[in-house]
């Protein structure tokens, strides 16, 4: 897996990161800020035969892709028999309760296919299903991404995201594919509908018909469940008492904890403050309001590190070697200054409530990446 | 897919039989709701050593809630280790965790195959990362261990026809019984572990009865009418610290105090079920 | 200089020479006078205590638990639903003649076209799952091993040889309603019922159930098939598949619930049970016919071979003296090549059937041995009967 993929740095190396990074301010190896995010770069239709495609490299060399395809397909009843032309009021509990809309509009989990490929792994890899199931976990987790790929009581869309990583995993590649998803997912456009009802669905040849599968500008018809943005995941970590934001290879390597946090913008509320906002002053962006859609622990590779010796236990600085080896083992050595000890147990439930406080706060480091992925231009 | 070494049923497919509607209606109206109190965990019984031939094991037994129809969870866990490394395989300083997690094919509704599938993947990758956290690994230079759980019996409503939603929760609560399962079958293969590690599910759901949404511990997902969010935590006690934690759900940023509150629980849950272990491990390790 | 003494624990010796240890405890020296056992205390034709118990899944239609001293299996037995259309070799005169044939008791002798539903249309599915990490030699991220596979392939083949599952009760069938109306005369009526009785629209057979039976072994220690077998077989009769009615509209199968009127069922009558709750599932259990039961015995030879010539192994086995230890565990079975495994059956009118005769890896076991074997076989064939009431 790429977050325990070994990273060639020597304890004392380790131990200098450490050190560094637990300072107050943090000193990060290339000199960001806590919360300072890389630059990347980010386009969007670069593949013509999908429905909706981005990339995007950042600035360690990494590259990902995503594509989007949307096919249409017959929707299944729970017992695996197609729908008929009678339909039985079956289906999930979710988007009953909530629909103005006549009929059952709820979705399956199913209408979404998403793949990872990341070089080097097999497709089903431990770590690649992992990666998969964090991200489709964030897409299905407010429960109504299927119902924007509702056609009629017959037909739905069936969304195939296709996930790939170009460049080999240097870094544990989770946010790099989350962010390409998002934007990816944010350029998706589906065929206009032209039919009605429940007949066999046709669409409009037009393609610059087409609307998108996340419209700019939400509409009023939206429930308060929907969020007009795809989600976004995040990979924080801590390292003593500080916490920071988009971790390199090595910082990752002497994390204490590293989190992944999944948020998506609301936009209801959204839009309700933008007005308000508006009368005051029309310069000052509306702070978004977020949702926690998921989190996840990340194993970071510094629990695979090997460990320094301290100059008592090391023959070569003078030490005793007649120690007798089974006590020397089993003695816990304590930690001495400066000498790299990879870490053990888990973390704090404070500092992991800290962490994600950190994330959701306002005005604070997701609001910052979803603002720098909107300016990116749809084509 | 056939699958040639195995014997495969019939080239067509075949479906499990459907269920009346109206019939699943009506289960769902006397589901009732959940018979416990919200803090409290359901009864475990907890057993190792029941493959004698490997290093260690254990069998967890998690109760029904007394319905028919409605399974508790039995999972099966062996670990095979410490054992040295092929050859192959670079030097490592630390003992190399590999964990597999199975569902057997009567375990849940719908039938499963043999091949494992994404989502059990990720249910090892979940466990890797909770039992790294408690074995100290750094006494086992170039050495692996094999930790398999198999679920012999999932926590599934058989006689809903809902199908979709109820099983991504019920994969948190197998998430946490095999994280309890496995720190006892580490234990009885004497891997030297800092603490014992337990699993608790803390779930905010929201019944028809009352309005606002509450928080309980150990949910059966069938009991419940919406569960909006759950977590599943990884607790070493004594030393108060979380090794995983595995959050999903939709809350809305702002109320930040609605997911300490659930982290909280499932911490709570998850001491709750530590002292099960060490009480049995008491028992029979000594 | 005086040799030191070596003397080990027992654990110890029988881990560095297996093969003298076990030897050394079969045939004690004169000096001693203890009775001829085994290293793990049972006597030579003394097989391990079987435990069963039934109905502890709740998501399988039967499901049974083994224990064998060690040996751990679960079995559990799914039925789903074949719709005749999913079949692509299915012939349906076949079976139409066989609902004639139902009353007749001809199934026996001739055995064709009951079999060969089974066979052709794959309708019983066996698989021995071992990847559970019961021994260290099965750990899971490999395809099946020769063990698992030869050990489903043979269960498979007694299953249908043995005839235990009757493809009559795996049949469901519908009938289309004829329609009946009150404007008809009764002319009109009678004419539909004479087309009624053409066959075309007698019952038909809209699908066949098909049982997955799925065996985990949680802990492996010798003689896996004894244990598999008897897993199956009380799996089976704990096997209470659910009445179902063909809806053509659905194409499927559907469940019916107490609260709900009949309208076709299976061909084997329903039997209400007692005190079920209103809204729960029919159930019919599933009719076994007998009780085969397997019994695994291997050969112990007195000298090891070691990957001689037949002519030269011959020779060695006149002067070569062999045990047979029933219900070989682990360390025994890696011993001894030579198995024999019987399969008897004593529940038709007291007399014992023999079922299969399996023996492979040498030559010492002959005709008399085997023929002495059918009584050991029956003795368990006993023991595990009253294990499974």
């Amino acid at each position: 897996m790429a977050s325990t993929q070994h990273v060639l740095l020597s304890p004392a190396e380790l131990a200098y990161l450490h050190a560094a990074l637990s300072l107050t301010p943090p000193i990060r190896p290339d000199g960001r800020a806590p919360a300072q995010f890389r630059p990347l770069i980010a386009e969007t239709g670069i593949l013509p035969g999908t429905n909706g495609s981005a990339r995007i490299c950042f600035a360690d060399g990494t590259e990902a892709i995503v594509g989007v395809k949307a096919e249409v397909e017959r929707t299944r009843l729970a017992d695996g028999a197609t729908a008929g032309t009678e339909w039985e009021e079956g289906g999930s509990a979710r988007g009953e309760g909530e629909d103005d809309d006549g009929g059952d509009k709820a979705g399956d989990s199913d209408w979404v296919g998403l793949t990872v490929e990341i070089p080097g792994y097999r497709d089903d890899d431990a770590g690649t299903a992992f990666l998969g199931a964090m991200l489709s976990e964030a897409l299905l987790a407010d429960g109504a991404f299927a119902r924007r790929l509702w056609i009629n009581r017959r037909f739905h869309w069936k969304l195939y995201l296709d996930i790939l990583l170009i460049s080999p995993p240097l870094s544990y590649p989770l946010p790099l594919l989350s962010l390409t998803t998002h934007l990816a997912l944010l350029a998706t456009r589906l065929p206009l509908l032209k039919s009605e009802g429940d007949e066999d669905p046709f669409f409009d040849d037009d393609w610059a018909a087409a609307r998108h599968l996340y419209p700019r500008g939400s509409g009023s018809s939206r429930t308060t469940k929907e969020s007009a943005r795809p989600p976004v995941t995040l990979l924080v970590m801590a390292v003593g008492n500080n916490i920071i934001f988009d971790p390199a290879k090595e910082e990752l390597a002497v994390a204490d904890v590293a989190l992944a946090v999944s948020v998506a913008e609301d936009t209801a509320v959204a839009t309700s403050t933008a007005a308000t906002m508006d009368l005051d002053d029309a310069a000052v962006p509306a702070a978004r309001s977020l949702r926690l859609l998921s989190i996840r622990t990340i194993d970071p590779p510094s629990r695979l590190t090997p460990p320094g010796v301290p100059n008592a236990a090391n023959s070569a600085y003078g030490a005793t070697t007649a120690q007798n080896q089974p006590e020397a083992r089993t003695a816990e050595a304590e930690a001495v200054e400066g000498v790299w000890r990879a870490p053990r147990g888990g973390a704090k439930p404070l500092v992991m409530a800290a962490l994600v406080q950190k994330v959701l706060e306002k005005g604070g480091v997701a609001d910052e990446v979803l603002d720098a992925l909107d300016a990116v231009d749809l084509g | 897919m056939s699958d040639r070494r195995r014997i495969n049923g019939p080239v067509g497919a075949t479906i499990p039989p459907a269920s009346e509607d109206g019939a699943s209606r009506e289960v769902a109206g006397s589901r009732g709701g959940r018979s416990r109190p919200p803090n409290a965990i359901r009864k475990m019984y907890l057993k190792t050593g029941v493959t004698p031939s490997a290093s260690g094991s254990a069998y967890l037994e998690i109760e029904t809630s007394g319905r028919s129809g409605v399974s508790g969870l039995k999972l099966s866990c062996t670990v095979h280790g410490p054992r040295s490394l092929p050859r192959s395989s670079p030097f490592s300083p630390h003992i190399i965790l590999s964990t597999h997690v199975k569902y057997a094919p009567f375990a849940t509704r719908q039938r499963r195959g043999y091949l494992r599938d994404p989502s059990e993947r990720d249910l090892g990758t979940h466990l890797e990362a909770a039992l790294r956290g408690a074995i100290i690994a750094d006494r086992w230079p170039k050495s692996g261990v094999d930790i398999i759980v198999s679920i012999i019996e999932g926590d599934q409503d058989r006689e809903t026809s809902k199908t979709q939603g109820d099983e991504s929760w019920d994969l948190m609560n197998a998430l946490s019984g095999c994280i309890t399962v496995a720190s006892a079958a580490l234990a009885d293969a004497g891997i030297d572990c800092i603490d014992t590690v337990a699993g608790g599910v803390a779930a905010l759901v929201s019944d028809k009865g009352d309005g606002n949404p509450s928080i309980v511990i150990d949910p059966i997902p069938s009991e419940h009418d919406r569960i909006l969010a759950a977590c599943c935590i990884a607790y070493l006690p004594t030393r108060d610290e979380v090794t995983n934690l595995w959050f999903k759900g939709d809350l809305p940023a702002s109320d930040a105090e609605l997911y300490t509150k659930l982290v909280e629980k499932g911490i709570q849950a998850s001491a709750k079920a530590n002292r099960v272990l060490v009480e049995c491990l008491g028992e029979t390790v000594g | 200089m005086a040799a030191p003494s070596m003397s080990f624990p027992r654990a110890v010796f029988a881990k560095l020479s297996p093969h003298p240890y076990l030897l050394r405890t079969l045939a004690p020296q004169p000096p001693s006078d203890a009775a001829a056992s085994r290293t793990n205390g049972r006597a030579p034709h003394e097989a391990r205590p079987v435990h069963i118990h039934t109905s502890s899944l709740s998501h399988a239609h039967g499901s049974a638990l083994v224990r064998t001293g060690d040996t751990t299996v679960i079995c559990g037995v799914r039925g789903e639903v074949l719709p005749v259309a999913n079949i692509p070799q299915y012939r349906p005169q076949a079976t139409q003649q066989q609902q004639q044939d139902d009353s007749h008791e001809r199934a026996d002798e001739r055995g064709g076209l009951g079999r060969g539903e089974l066979k052709d249309y794959d309708l019983l599915v066996p698989n021995i799952e071992l990847a559970t990490g019961c021994a260290p030699q099965f750990l899971p991220g490999v395809p099946p091993t020769t063990l698992a596979q030869t050990l489903s392939t043979r269960v498979y083949s007694l299953l249908h040889s043995c005839r235990v599952v009757d493809p009559k009760s795996l049949r469901i069938w519908y009938t289309p309603p004829t329609a009946v109306g009150d404007e008809m005369d009764t002319e009109e009526q009678q004419r539909q019922q004479e087309e009624a009785d053409d066959g075309d629209d007698g019952p038909q057979l809209a699908a066949y159930w098909v049982l997955y039976i799925d065996l985990l072994f949680v802990s492996l220690d010798g003689n896996p098939f004894d244990a598999a077998w008897t897993a199956v077989m009380a799996a089976l009769r704990d096997t209470k598949l659910p009445a179902v009615r063909w809806d053509p509209d659905r194409q499927a199968a559907v469940l019916q619930s107490y609260s709900q009127p009949t309208t076709t069922t299976t061909a084997t009558a329903a039997a209400a049970v007692p005190g079920q709750d209103k809204n729960s599932v029919k159930t019919t259990p599933l009719p076994v016919a007998g009780l085969p039961v397997a019994c695994t015995a291997a050969m112990f030879p007195e000298k090891e071979h070691g990957g001689e010539s037949m002519a030269a192994s011959a020779e060695a086995t006149v002067g070569n003296r062999h045990w047979i230890l029933l219900d070989p565990d682990r360390s025994e079975e890696t011993l001894c090549s030579e198995t024999i495994t019987m399969v008897v059956d004593c529940s038709e009118g007291g007399e014992t059937r023999i079922k299969s005769i399996e023996k492979q890896g040498g030559v010492v076991i002959g005709r008399e041995l085997i023929r002495g074997f059918a009584g050991v076989a029956e003795k368990r064939w006993k023991e595990v009967r009253d294990a499974m009431q």
